[in-house]
């Protein structure tokens, strides 16, 4: 919004903005707050989590490292959401793909599937796959938990790209290049993957922080060296109420606004092309 | 890429014979369409929307399959090509430029798919450039040039793998008419130089008179007639031809016979008149129900003095002013009928004016009045 027109926005216009303000900023700090409490409490000289915290001690960033447990679960989280991603990123997509301009009976029926992992409980969700996975002996397998995850991941990938297809592919741009001579793989390498990429990669990134923070399916998919972080600190909250919780915490806080950054850099370089 | 020829041909034959379409079982949206494409000739396929001219183009691309009738390039049936498989450039409307391209690789795309090598086909593209004057904005991207330039890069897409026909489905359809007209004389320059057979698919009579070496009139998934400009405008075979090519004043009534190589006609207010026979259409006997197609232009307001071959009784009900002509209305009992005159401020003639109206029995077409559809 650039200076000019606020000043040249009529007083009733002003006032409208003004009460918009006073009634969103409850909210936005309903929202942001207990987010951002965290950090500080990361920073107590005590050994238990606390708020106020005692001030000021980065001890409990240096435990949380020093901690082979700790790090191994933060490693495993960034194995696991990569893998459920990637797979995500594939099945959202290529689904998101197929559907695109075709109209099949039980469409409908197809889509309300692929979304369905948003809507079923994910607690049902969970005790559902333990009890199919637990006979299979795949409790307690990194590769298991990513692949329930990437089902988690992708309806997000599937809507993104749907969008980015709506906006960026008509079937005169399939047709042209199917015109110059392009046959089915050459359409899908010119044509749909520059439109799908913005989707993919916005669907990607949401994918990701669902997947990395999700502690349900993960919970009831442990095993004694599969224990996400997530997973880690929810234990922890039960236990023994280290700081570690609100160091690993603010991580996720970093992670999300370099997510934000990311998001909102692309979306300025997409403006500018 | 033995088959790209670096010199522009002149096209092949296109044949398309006895085509149907059907998209659900017994209903037709295209229906027996047959037509010649020659090699270096200009054909448009004219008429509204929904009467199976984009359809048929696209079997044409083999983007629909055809239910009936076959479709040979040079003799040749095309039926089992996939459209990659197919040589014909087609622009579309909105050009469907790749938007995430330079005007370079847009146009040097067609080479790529066929396997043609970097530098080869980069040099190709900017020879191709040059020719439709767009030599300076190869690293633009389709967004950054105005509608005209984009056209420009359509064309030379369509048309540096030496098509065996540049296929045009409505690639004017969302411009201004300004620039429309502007476009068109582009169109036609940049085929007469390159020398390709170009099918057109349109719904404006002006684009397809003013470009088209012949044109196929369709209405209802049918061809209706198929001729030179010349020939459907002033010798239309039927009644919705004559009135979609240029406004038409279609009189009905009774056919009483021909005279003196003139079909009389007997209108509903009584009067007798004559018209010509149809040259394409079917030949009216006496008792058919016939239309008279009078242009506008044709209708003649008559002096007290003044006598036609023709003649009718009517009244003014309204006069417009549009600036090189009058156009009147009038009522002659039983008709409308428009007129358009010179203007002249001292001739105009009020509302309630009773008038005669006159036409030269070579200015009026009769038309065997089939179905009513007029």
């Amino acid at each position: 919004m650039a200076p000019s027109d606020l000043t040249a926005t009529p007083a009733p216009r002003r006032l409208g903005r003004g009460l918009l303000f006073v009634a969103c900023a409850p909210i936005l700090v309903l929202l942001v707050v207990p987010s951002l409490i965290i950090v500080p409490m990361a920073l107590t000289k005590g050994n238990l989590i606390q708020f106020p915290p005692i001030w000021i001690s980065v001890h409990s960033f240096a435990d949380y490292l020093g901690d082979p447990n700790w790090v191994d679960s933060t490693l495993l989280s960034f194995k696991v959401s990569a893998l459920a991603v990637t797979i995500g990123g594939f099945t959202g997509g290529a689904a998101a793909i197929a559907m695109h301009g075709r109209l099949f009976p039980g469409r409908n029926l197809v889509s309300g599937l692929i979304l369905s992992p948003i809507v079923v409980p994910v607690i049902v969700l969970a005790l559902g796959d333990y009890l199919l996975l637990a006979p299979l002996q795949l409790i307690g397998s990194w590769v298991a938990i990513a692949a329930l995850h990437a089902m988690l991941v992708t309806p997000y990938v599937f809507i993104s790209v749907q969008t980015s297809l709506a906006v960026g592919l008509s079937t005169a741009l399939v047709r042209s290049a199917r015109s110059l001579g392009a046959g089915r793989l050459a359409v899908l390498r010119f044509v749909y993957w520059p439109a799908i990429r913005p989707g993919l990669l916005a669907g990607a990134a949401l994918g990701f922080a669902v997947s990395f923070d999700e502690v349900v399916l993960a919970l009831f998919m442990q095993g004694a060296t599969t224990v996400t972080l997530p997973v880690r600190m929810f234990t922890a909250i039960e236990y023994d109420l280290t700081p570690k919780i609100a160091a690993s915490a603010s991580l996720f806080i970093a992670l999300a606004v370099l997510g934000l950054l990311v998001q909102g850099l692309g979306a300025r370089g997409r403006g500018a092309a | 890429m033995s088959d790209v020829a670096p010199a522009p041909r002149n096209g092949r034959r296109v044949d398309v014979d006895g085509v149907w379409k059907a998209y659900a079982k017994g209903i037709f949206v295209v229906r027996d369409v047959s037509f010649v494409l020659n090699p270096g000739e200009f054909l448009t396929l004219l008429g509204p929307s929904g009467s199976g001219k984009t359809t048929t183009l696209m079997m044409i691309a083999g983007f629909e399959t055809p239910s009936r009738g076959r479709i040979r390039v040079d003799g040749r049936d095309i039926a089992a090509d996939p459209p990659d498989r197919r040589n014909f450039g087609i622009v579309f409307q909105g050009y469907a430029l790749f938007p995430h391209m330079s005007v370079l690789d847009n146009v040097a795309f067609p080479l790529r798919m066929k396997g043609v090598g970097m530098r080869a086909r980069q040099r190709r593209a900017a020879e191709m450039l040059e020719k439709v004057e767009l030599g300076a904005l190869a690293s633009r991207r389709p967004h950054q040039l105005s509608s005209g330039q984009q056209q420009r890069v359509a064309l030379a897409r369509a048309l540096i793998f030496a098509p065996d026909a540049l296929l045009l489905d409505e690639p004017l359809g969302a411009l201004d008419r300004k620039l429309r007209e502007q476009l068109q004389s582009e169109i036609k320059a940049i085929q007469r130089r390159v020398g390709v057979s170009v099918l057109l698919v349109t719904h404006d009579q002006d684009e397809a008179m003013s470009m088209s070496d012949r044109i196929a009139v369709m209405a209802d998934g049918e061809i209706l007639q198929i001729g030179s400009p010349a020939d459907v405008y002033l010798h239309p075979a039927t009644p919705f031809v004559a009135g979609f090519l240029g406004e038409t004043n279609l009189l009905p009534g009774t056919c009483r016979g021909v005279e003196d190589g003139h079909v009389v006609v007997e209108f509903r207010n009584g009067e007798l008149g004559r018209a010509r026979i149809p040259r394409f259409g079917s030949r009216p006997a006496a008792g058919d129900p016939v239309l008279a197609s009078i242009r506008p232009e044709r209708m003649r307001i008559l002096r007290a003095d003044e006598a036609a071959d023709s003649c009718m009784e009517g009244r003014v009900v309204s006069c417009a002013f549009l600036g090189r002509h009058a156009r009147y209305v009038i009522d002659a009992g039983h008709h409308v009928v428009v007129v358009t005159t010179a203007w002249s401020e001292t001739a105009a003639l009020a509302a309630g004016t009773p008038v005669r109206l006159g036409w030269l029995s070579e200015d009026a077409q009769s038309l065997l009045d089939r179905d009513g559809r007029a």
